[in-house]
């Protein structure tokens, strides 16, 4: 097929060529303006690179063009995979992350100074070929280390689509273009639809994530150790206590509930308290319980944005039954080392699990709720300040050396839920 | 028998859309066969793709996810909306909200009579349940509630922890 033949499409295509580089721009400030993590920043990188790409091509007569693009196809699968590394989180190991992110980004760095150096004509279907095969690798790698199940069922769909459009519009394309013989720039256009994709997933979670607020300033009083808790049957009062206690002492605090924010907030005399909603509603600011993934960021970014913060959970139970066990779990998990090093204390609450599924979230590291008469204790946990450290403002236990005892005996079951028919903790009416 | 015509019909409207949509673009053809194939290809397949997101967020082309058993008396009241909640034992499979669910008459196997919508699944124990949540679930008081729930599952233990699954009639199953 000649160009000729194509040269209607084609100039429409090229007339509207700015479009998808605007489009890319657009989104690069949205997500650096909205998502302050990073998988914000991984996808403002990837996002950059496409934006990049598109400039090689409306403008070939700048210098290096040809090899910019090479250079793009190179990075493209990388900066994808570190994005939904970045943004599943799952079961990566944070304390790999520098090496992993070294790992992902060492063979298109090395495969573009050597292309470079070579002096590779522009055009060789090298550089196609490494981006295929890492695509390839990439697609792999996520399927194997279980990273899509840290995903929701349309996320996991939005990825893969993103990914297979970049693939395709990307080497895919380059490769079969000798074959086909039909060279459009449809480039921009598949790039500024994958692009979009990815950053309305990304935009989606970020619409529930709130700062932990105190309600008024002061040295804070965290009297809870650096973790995950566990609320026994009937301790759902003194868990809202808890967090009424802390708001009011100067800790930042956040609360995720079923109870209607207004009530929850009428209820611990907390005006102001950051609250997110679980419901299975149409309504825009509820977020549906089966939706655990994004709970999981929400409390990964509220450990990041106010350390030493405290989030009290309530209705577990409803996520559990909505999400199933092992998502939440795996969520957990994951958010465990992260709340660790932010100094944040999340409490969950519910009376309505089974002994099995409480069995399940100790075996994870779920630790019980210390007894309200235990003296403030340091926890086993790294990190964490004492509340006499931390309202002297002095350093930390760990600064200095010194580590005191956890507040109870690992493997110790402080959990009431056997022997409490307290009805505080019960859903409310709603 | 009516919805499915009903379809058909849709189905049929869209598909004079797309050759309507051809006719206007007509210079198309002259493009050649290849991207003629490609680009009405993408089109024909991304307005396929609408269709079948908008017909699935009513729950129409979506698939059940499994079946929801319901007793002789149930049929009429789940068929006709009076009853959309339905109570039972705690069980540790999983039921999202968004689902379509098959509701089968628990004496015929394999009939299915009504496709649901489930909208909310929550837990809460059996003492706690209000004459509102009974009603829903198609009992004129909770005493009747109790006396169904005894005739089904036993004693009435107010501790237990049962699962409440609120749904939407969407129709008819697709073998009715």
């Amino acid at each position: 097929m000649s160009v000729n033949e194509l040269s209607s499409v084609r100039a429409l295509l090229d007339q509207w060529l700015l479009l998808p580089l605007f489009a890319d721009i657009g989104m690069i400030v949205l997500v650096t303006r909205s998502v302050r993590n990073r998988a914000g920043h991984s996808l403002a990188a990837l996002l950059g690179l496409l934006a990049l790409d598109d400039m090689a091509l409306i403008w070939p007569e700048l210098p290096g063009a040809s090899h910019i693009a090479a250079a793009c196809a190179a990075f493209l699968p990388a900066l994808a995979l570190l994005f939904i590394l970045s943004y599943a989180g799952g079961r990566s190991r944070p304390g790999r992350r520098g090496w992993m992110l070294l790992a992902i980004m060492a063979p298109p760095v090395a495969f573009t100074t050597a292309s470079a150096g070579a002096g590779l004509p522009a055009g060789n279907p090298l550089a196609p070929s490494f981006s295929l095969a890492f695509f390839g690798a990439a697609i792999v790698y996520i399927l194997l280390t279980g990273t899509a199940r840290s995903l929701a069922r349309d996320e996991a769909e939005f990825f893969m689509a993103a990914v297979m459009l970049l693939a395709g519009a990307g080497p895919v394309y380059d490769l079969a273009l000798p074959l086909v013989g039909i060279d459009l720039p449809f480039r921009p256009y598949f790039f500024a639809a994958a692009g979009a994709m990815l950053t309305q997933s990304t935009l989606r979670y970020k619409a529930f994530s709130l700062a932990p607020a105190a309600l008024r300033p002061g040295p804070g009083g965290n009297r809870l150790p650096a973790g995950i808790f566990m609320a026994g049957t009937g301790e759902g009062r003194r868990a809202r206590r808890l967090l009424a206690d802390a708001v009011r002492a100067g800790t930042p605090g956040a609360a995720v509930t079923r109870a209607h924010p207004a009530a929850l907030r009428r209820d611990i005399g907390a005006p102001g308290l950051p609250v997110v909603w679980l419901a299975n509603s149409s309504y825009e600011k509820a977020l549906p319980p089966a939706r655990v993934e994004v709970l999981s960021h929400i409390l990964r970014d509220m450990g990041e944005e106010s350390p030493g913060c405290l989030v009290l959970v309530e209705d577990l139970d409803y996520i559990v039954t909505n999400a199933g066990l092992f998502p939440v779990l795996d969520a957990l998990s994951d958010v465990r080392p992260r709340a660790e090093r932010a100094r944040m204390a999340v409490v969950l609450c519910s009376d309505l699990l089974t002994d099995g599924e409480r069995r399940e979230l100790r075996g994870i590291g779920v630790l019980p709720l210390p007894p309200e008469d235990a003296a403030p204790a340091q926890s086993r946990t790294p990190g964490w300040t004492g509340p006499a450290a931390s309202s002297a403002g002095g350093p930390s236990p760990q600064a200095s050396g010194h580590r005191e005892s956890p507040p109870f005996p690992a493997g110790d079951d402080h959990d009431t839920c056997q022997t409490g028919r307290d009805a505080s903790c019960m859903p409310q009416h709603r | 028998m009516g919805s499915r015509a009903v379809r058909n019909a849709a189905l049929f409207l869209v598909s004079m859309l797309l050759v309507v949509g051809f006719w206007g673009h007509a210079n198309f053809y002259s493009l050649g066969f290849l991207p003629l194939v490609l680009v009405g290809g993408a089109m024909t397949f991304a307005t396929l793709k609408v269709i079948m997101w908008a017909s699935g967020s009513m729950g129409w082309g979506r698939r059940s996810e499994g079946t929801l058993v319901f007793g002789p008396e149930e049929v009429k009241l789940v068929q006709y909306g009076a009853k959309t909640s339905a109570i039972r034992p705690l069980r540790r499979t999983r039921m999202t909200a968004g689902s379509v669910y098959d509701a089968r008459l628990s004496v015929v196997a394999e009939r299915t009579f009504a496709r649901l919508l489930i909208t909310d699944v929550y837990r809460r124990r059996l003492g706690a349940l209000t004459g509102d949540e009974a009603a829903r679930e198609g009992s004129r008081s909770m005493e009747e509630f109790r006396q169904r729930w005894e005739a089904s599952y036993g004693p009435w233990e107010p501790e237990a922890v049962v699962r409440v699954i609120e749904f939407k009639t969407l129709g008819p199953s697709r073998g009715e």
